[in-house]
C-alpha cells in the first residue's frame, strides 16, 4: 500500500529553486512539510534563463505571489514587447513580437493578405512597430484599438526575482537549511533520501533538485554542444522596449533594458569570450521525473536563450509539478505523465530555435556551423515545407510557441509561401490592399501616440508608488 | 505579387450522395465559386445511402453556420429536434445510469477541477449523481429546453446542445443547398474507374450509361464500398476490430410515445448496445452487436423487444467494420464519411468525422500540382483525429465492471491501446485527466464516463479533502440550486420545438 505524500525536500539555488519553492508553498496542501535546502558551492548560471518571459508569466508570477506591482516596485523588472533580432545570419533583421490572434477579415487570416501583397509582414505588426520606435503602454481591453492585440512579456534580472522571491515566501510549514550535499542515498533502489556532507540524514517523501546544470546529486545529462556566457550591466539606454539579440560568427549578443540599468548577455563557443562567467551544455535529462526524484529548470534541460523559451520550459514545468504534485509514495503514473508532457514541451521549443537556422545563404561560420551539423527534425521539416507552400502553419500538440509566433518568425527570416489562401481571389485586389493600408495606418497613427518606453515605466512606478504610498 | 494557385484544381467529381457526399458538396460549393472549378456529384439510387446517422454533438452547429444555413429552416425541414447529451445505462455495471452531457459538469473552484470537489463530497456521503451539476443533464432528464444565452453570469450560457435528425432528409436539404450553388449532380453508378498510366491519378468514372466524367480532383463517398480508395487506389484498412467488437446493427423506427427527449439513449445489452433517438416524426432505434458472439435473430429480437411501439418497418440488417484507411488523401483522391473509416455511432462521432475531413481538406486547399506536403499533413491531422475518438469510444467498453456475458467479459479484460491505458491509470491514480490540445471530448467529457463507469480515482485532491466539507457542500449546494431554478423556467422540449421549428411532417 503506498503512503500519502507527507514531505517534500527542494534543493539547489537560484531562480528556479525560489520559484519552485514560492509555487510549492502556496499551493500544496498545508499538511505537507516543504525543506528547502540551499545548497552552497554551485555556480549561477541563471543568466542563462535569457532574461526574457513570454506573456504567460503575467498569470505565473502572480501564482508565485508577485503581482506586476510588486515586480516593478521592487524589483528592476521592466516590459517587453519581444525580441528584435538584428543582422540574423548576417543580413536578417526583424522583431519577434508577442502577439495576440491576428485579425481575420472575411475568413482569412490576416497573414494570408500580406502574403498576397508580398507586403513586409512586420509593418501589420503594431508592437514591432512600437518596439522599434522604442515605444510601450499596456495593451488596452477595447478590441477596436490596434494594440489591444499586442501581448508582452517582462525583461529581468534573474538574481533581482531571486531575492524578491526569497524574502516574500514565507510560510510556517517551509523550512529553510543550507548545506553542502553528500550523496543521494537510495531504498531498495526505488526511493531516495539525501545525505549532507556533515553526515545529516535528509528523509523526505520527495526530492526535487533545483540546483542547476551540473546538479551534484544525479549525473550529467546528454550534450548537445557547449556554451560559455558571460554577463554585465552598463548605464540605462533610453527607449528600448525590445530585447534585442544580434548574431556574431561565434554565438551572439543579447541586452534588455531594465528599469535603471542595461543587462548584457554574450554567449558563444568555447574561447570566443574572455573571462566568461561559466560554461554550460545544453542537453537534457531522458526522464526528469525517476522514482522520487524530480529534476527541474537547468537541472532537466538547458535551452540557449534564444527567444523565450529557457522562461516558458520552466514556468510550464513548475505549473506541471503543481498539477501532477504526487499523491502517494508510488508516483510511477505522474512521473510517467510529467515526462511525456515536458519531453513534448522540450522538444517543440527546440524546433522553434532551431528554425532560426533553417536559412538559405546561412553564413559558414563556426557557430552556425555547430548548430546545424545535424539535419532539422522531420516535424520542423514539415512546418517549414507547409508555411513555403501556402502559408499554412502546421501545430502540434499543446506548443509552448502559438502560431502567432511561428508566422512571424517564418516571414521573418524570409521565407515567404510560394502561394497565397486561395479564398482572397473572391475579393479584388484594391479591397486586400485597402485592408492592409488601413491596419498600418491605424498602427501607425496609435503609435505615435504611445510614449517611450523608459517614461512609461517611469510614470507607472510613480503612479503605484502613490497608490501603494511608498 | 504571389499567387493563390499554379496550376489550378478546375474540377471536383465527389462520388456518393450520402450524408458525406452532400456535406462535401455543400462545403465546396460555399467555398469555391462555379466559374472557377465544376463540382459534380454521382450518385446511385440504385445503390441508395446507408440512411442512419440521427445523433450528432454541438460542432455540427459551426458546420452549419460555416454554410449560413439558418438553423429553425434546418431544424424543420430534417424533423430535428435537441440533443443535450447521451445517458447511459447498463455500461459500468447491469443497473448502472448515468449522463454524459454537452457542455461543463460544475464549476472549477481554487484553480481545481470541480470533480474533486465533488469526489470529496461523495466520499462524505453527498449521493447525487456528478451530471447534477450539468445544466445540460439536468434540463434533459426534465425533457425541457433553451437556447443558451449569451451572458457568462447566467448559467443558462453553460447550455450546450446538438441535433437529433433524418439523416436522409439532412442530405435531401444540402442536396438543394448545393444544387442552388451550381453543384451538377449526376444520377449514375460508376462501374469503371480511369486512371493515368503512368501516375495512378484518377481521370475518369464511367457511368453504368457510358457516359464517362471527368476531374481534377475526387471525392470517395461511397461509404463502406470505398470504392475509390479501396478498390482503386488499393488503400490497405486498419482494422480496429479487436478493440471496438461491435460489427453488425439492426435498425428500425417508431413512433415516439412518452415525452419528447431532449437525448439520446444508449443501453448496453448482452453483445453491445441498443439506441433510442427521437425526432419529431418517430423514435429511431439501433441494436449494435458482435455477430461474434450473438446471432442477427437474437439481435432483432432485442431490438424490437426494447422498442416503446412496433416497428414501422422491418429491421434492417447493416454490416460493418471498424477503423480506419491508412490514408485519407491518397494521389488525387480523398475518402470522406464511412469509406475514410467507421467508429460505431455511440458517441455519434461520425458526421463529425466527416465534417473535420471536408473542413482540413479546404484549409490545406491544393493546388492543381497536389504537392505531397499538403497530403502528408492532412493525413497526419486526419489520423490523429480517428485515433483520439476511437481511445474514447474504447473507453467505454473496457471500463466495465460486467462479467454476465462473454461479449462484457472479452471487453473488460481486452488490451487496449498504450495511450488509453495511460489515461485510464492517470485518472485512477489521483483523479487527473490527459490534456491533449485537438482532443475532440475534453475533461468534462472524459470525466463523465470515467464516474459513470465506476472508475474512481484512488485519492482525492489533497487540498480539497483538507476544505471543511460543509464549506465544499455549500458551494455545490449553489450549484444545483441555480441550475434547478434555471431548469424550472425553461418550456418543455416539445413546446420549444413547437414554436421554433415546428415540421410540417410532424403537424401531418
Ligand atoms: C448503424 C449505424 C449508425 C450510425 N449512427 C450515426 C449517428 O448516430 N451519428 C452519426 O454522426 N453517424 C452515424 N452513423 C454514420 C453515418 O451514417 C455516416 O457517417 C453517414 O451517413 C455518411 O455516410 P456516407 O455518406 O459515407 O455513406 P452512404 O450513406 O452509404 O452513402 C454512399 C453513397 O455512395 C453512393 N455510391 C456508392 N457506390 C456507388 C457507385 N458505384 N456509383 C454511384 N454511387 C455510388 C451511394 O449511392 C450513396 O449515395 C451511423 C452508421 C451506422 C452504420
Amino acid at each position: 500500500m503506498s503512503a500519502p505524500i507527507k514531505s517534500v525536500l527542494v534543493c539547489g539555488s537560484g531562480l528556479a529553486y525560489e520559484m519552485t519553492l514560492a509555487a510549492l508553498s502556496l499551493n500544496l496542501p498545508g499538511d505537507i512539510q516543504i525543506t528547502a535546502l540551499q545548497l552552497g558551492g554551485l555556480v549561477n548560471r541563471d543568466s542563462f534563463y535569457g532574461h526574457l518571459t513570454a506573456p504567460s508569466a503575467y498569470n505565473f508570477f502572480l501564482s508565485l505571489g508577485l503581482d506586476e506591482p510588486n515586480l516593478i516596485l521592487n524589483s528592476q523588472t521592466n516590459f517587453s514587447f519581444g525580441t528584435a533580432y538584428e543582422s540574423w545570419a548576417g543580413h536578417l533583421n526583424w522583431t519577434q513580437c508577442f502577439h495576440q490572434p491576428f485579425p481575420v477579415w472575411d475568413n482569412i487570416a490576416m497573414h494570408q493578405y500580406a502574403v498576397h501583397m508580398k507586403a513586409p509582414f512586420s509593418a501589420f505588426l503594431i508592437n514591432s512597430v512600437a518596439g522599434l520606435n522604442g515605444r510601450f503602454a499596456h495593451p488596452p481591453h477595447d478590441k477596436n484599438n490596434p494594440l489591444s492585440r499586442a501581448e508582452y512579456g517582462y525583461v529581468f534580472d534573474p538574481d533581482d526575482i531571486t531575492a524578491l522571491l526569497r524574502s516574500a515566501t514565507t510560510s510556517a510549514r517551509l523550512v529553510r537549511q543550507s548545506g553542502v550535499f553528500s550523496k543521494l542515498l537510495s531504498k531498495n533502489g526505488t526511493h531516495y533520501s539525501l545525505e549532507l556532507d556533515d553526515g545529516t540524514l535528509i528523509e523526505t517523501d520527495f526530492i526535487v533538485d533545483c540546483s542547476g546544470y551540473d546538479s551534484p546529486l544525479s549525473e550529467n545529462f546528454e550534450l548537445g554542444a557547449t556554451r560559455i556566457a558571460k554577463t554585465n550591466k552598463e548605464a540605462v539606454t533610453p527607449g528600448i522596449s525590445l530585447k534585442h539579440i544580434k548574431a556574431n560568427p561565434m554565438g551572439w549578443e543579447s541586452v534588455v533594458r531594465l528599469q535603471r540599468e542595461n543587462l548584457h548577455l554574450s554567449v558563444g563557443l568555447e574561447g570566443s569570450i574572455s573571462d566568461p562567467d561559466y560554461v554550460v551544455g545544453i542537453g537534457r535529462k531522458l526522464s526528469p521525473w525517476k522514482s522520487n526524484y524530480l529534476a527541474l529548470g537547468h537541472a532537466a534541460c538547458v535551452v540557449e536563450p534564444l527567444t523565450p523559451a529557457p522562461m516558458m520550459l520552466l514556468q510550464r514545468d513548475i505549473e506541471r509539478l503543481l498539477s501532477l504534485f504526487p499523491v502517494s509514495s508510488d508516483m510511477t503514473v505522474e512521473a510517467k505523465e510529467y515526462n511525456r508532457l515536458s519531453g513534448n514541451d522540450l522538444e517543440h521549443c527546440q524546433l522553434f530555435q532551431r528554425s532560426m537556422f533553417e536559412i538559405k545563404n546561412a553564413p559558414k561560420s563556426a557557430y552556425w556551423n555547430q548548430v546545424t551539423n545535424t539535419p532539422a527534425p522531420k516535424k520542423l521539416e514539415r512546418k517549414i515545407e507547409q508555411f513555403l507552400s501556402r502559408g499554412y502553419v502546421t501545430m502540434y500538440d499543446l506548443e509552448p510557441f502559438h502560431a502567432e509566433d511561428w508566422i512571424i518568425q517564418h516571414f521573418g527570416l524570409g521565407r515567404q509561401p510560394e502561394r497565397y489562401d486561395i479564398y482572397l481571389d473572391q475579393l479584388s485586389e484594391k479591397q486586400i490592399s485597402q485592408r492592409l493600408g488601413q491596419l498600418s495606418a491605424n498602427i501607425n497613427s496609435m503609435v505615435q501616440k504611445m510614449p517611450p518606453g523608459d517614461r512609461y515605466v517611469q510614470n507607472f512606478r510613480r503612479y503605484l508608488e502613490k497608490k501603494h504610498g511608498v | 505579387m504571389a499567387s493563390s494557385q499554379g496550376k489550378k484544381i478546375r474540377s471536383i467529381v465527389v462520388l456518393g450522395g450520402g450524408s458525406a457526399g452532400w456535406m462535401t458538396a455543400a462545403t465546396l460549393s460555399r467555398m469555391l465559386k462555379p466559374e472557377d472549378v465544376k463540382v459534380t456529384l454521382i450518385e446511385s439510387e440504385q445503390i441508395g445511402t446507408v440512411g442512419v446517422g440521427e445523433a450528432t454533438i454541438p460542432d455540427i452547429i459551426n458546420f452549419n453556420a460555416m454554410l449560413g444555413i439558418d438553423e429553425r429552416e434546418f431544424m424543420a425541414a430534417t424533423n430535428a429536434t435537441f440533443k443535450l447529451g447521451i445517458e447511459f445505462n447498463n455500461w459500468g455495471k447491469r443497473g448502472d445510469s448515468y449522463m454524459h452531457p454537452f457542455g461543463l459538469q460544475g464549476a472549477d473552484m481554487m484553480g481545481i477541477d470541480f470533480h474533486q470537489f465533488w469526489l470529496y463530497s461523495h466520499q462524505q456521503g453527498n449521493s447525487k449523481p456528478i451530471w447534477k451539476y450539468s445544466i445540460s443533464a439536468e434540463a434533459a432528464y426534465d425533457n425541457k429546453f433553451v437556447l443558451p444565452v449569451n451572458d457568462n453570469r447566467s448559467v443558462v450560457s453553460q447550455i450546450r446542445y446538438a441535433y437529433h435528425f433524418d439523416a436522409t432528409l439532412y442530405a435531401r436539404f444540402l442536396r438543394k443547398y448545393a444544387e442552388e450553388r451550381g453543384v451538377v449532380r449526376v444520377e449514375g453508378k460508376v462501374v469503371d474507374v480511369g486512371q493515368n498510366d503512368q501516375t495512378g491519378y484518377i481521370e475518369t468514372l464511367k457511368l453504368g450509361s457510358g457516359e464517362e466524367i471527368e476531374g481534377d480532383f475526387f471525392f470517395d463517398c461511397t461509404g463502406f464500398r470505398a470504392m475509390l480508395m479501396g478498390k482503386t487506389l488499393g488503400v490497405k484498412f486498419d482494422d480496429w476490430g479487436h478493440w471496438l467488437p461491435c460489427n453488425a446493427a439492426q435498425t428500425a423506427a417508431c413512433k415516439d410515445t412518452g415525452p419528447l427527449k431532449p437525448y439520446t439513449v444508449a443501453t448496453a445489452k448482452d453483445a453491445g448496445w441498443q439506441w433510442r433517438i427521437p425526432t419529431q416524426t418517430r423514435v429511431g432505434n439501433g441494436h449494435i452487436y458482435s455477430q461474434n458472439f450473438m446471432s442477427d435473430d437474437e439481435a432483432v429480437d432485442i431490438l424490437v423487444k426494447d422498442m416503446e411501439n412496433k416497428p414501422m418497418n422491418d429491421p434492417r440488417l447493416i454490416r460493418f467494420r471498424t477503423g480506419c484507411q491508412k490514408s485519407f488523401w491518397e494521389k488525387n483522391c480523398i475518402a470522406v464519411g464511412l469509406s475514410a473509416g467507421f467508429l460505431e455511432p455511440l458517441e455519434s462521432t461520425s458526421l463529425y468525422l466527416i465534417q473535420v475531413g471536408i473542413s482540413r481538406f479546404i484549409a490545406l486547399y491544393p493546388d492543381g500540382n497536389l504537392s505531397s506536403v499538403v497530403r502528408e499533413e492532412y493525413n497526419r491531422q486526419i489520423r490523429q483525429l480517428f485515433v483520439q475518438v476511437r481511445d474514447f469510444i474504447i473507453l467505454h467498453y473496457k471500463a466495465t465492471q460486467r462479467t454476465d456475458t462473454e461479449f462484457w467479459e472479452y471487453c473488460r479484460n481486452m488490451s487496449v491501446p498504450d495511450s488509453l491505458k495511460d489515461k485510464m491509470d492517470l485518472f485512477r491514480a489521483g483523479g487527473r485527466v490527459f490534456r491533449y490540445e485537438d482532443d475532440l471530448f475534453g475533461k468534462t467529457s472524459w470525466i463523465a464516463v470515467l464516474l459513470g463507469q465506476n472508475v474512481f480515482p484512488e485519492v482525492v485532491d489533497p487540498i480539497v479533502s483538507d476544505l471543511p466539507i460543509a464549506q465544499v457542500e455549500r458551494s455545490l449546494a449553489s450549484m444545483t440550486k441555480s441550475i434547478g431554478d434555471a431548469v424550472l423556467k425553461m418550456p418543455t422540449h416539445k413546446e420549444f420545438i413547437g414554436q421554433y421549428c415546428p415540421s410540417p411532417m410532424a403537424k401531418a
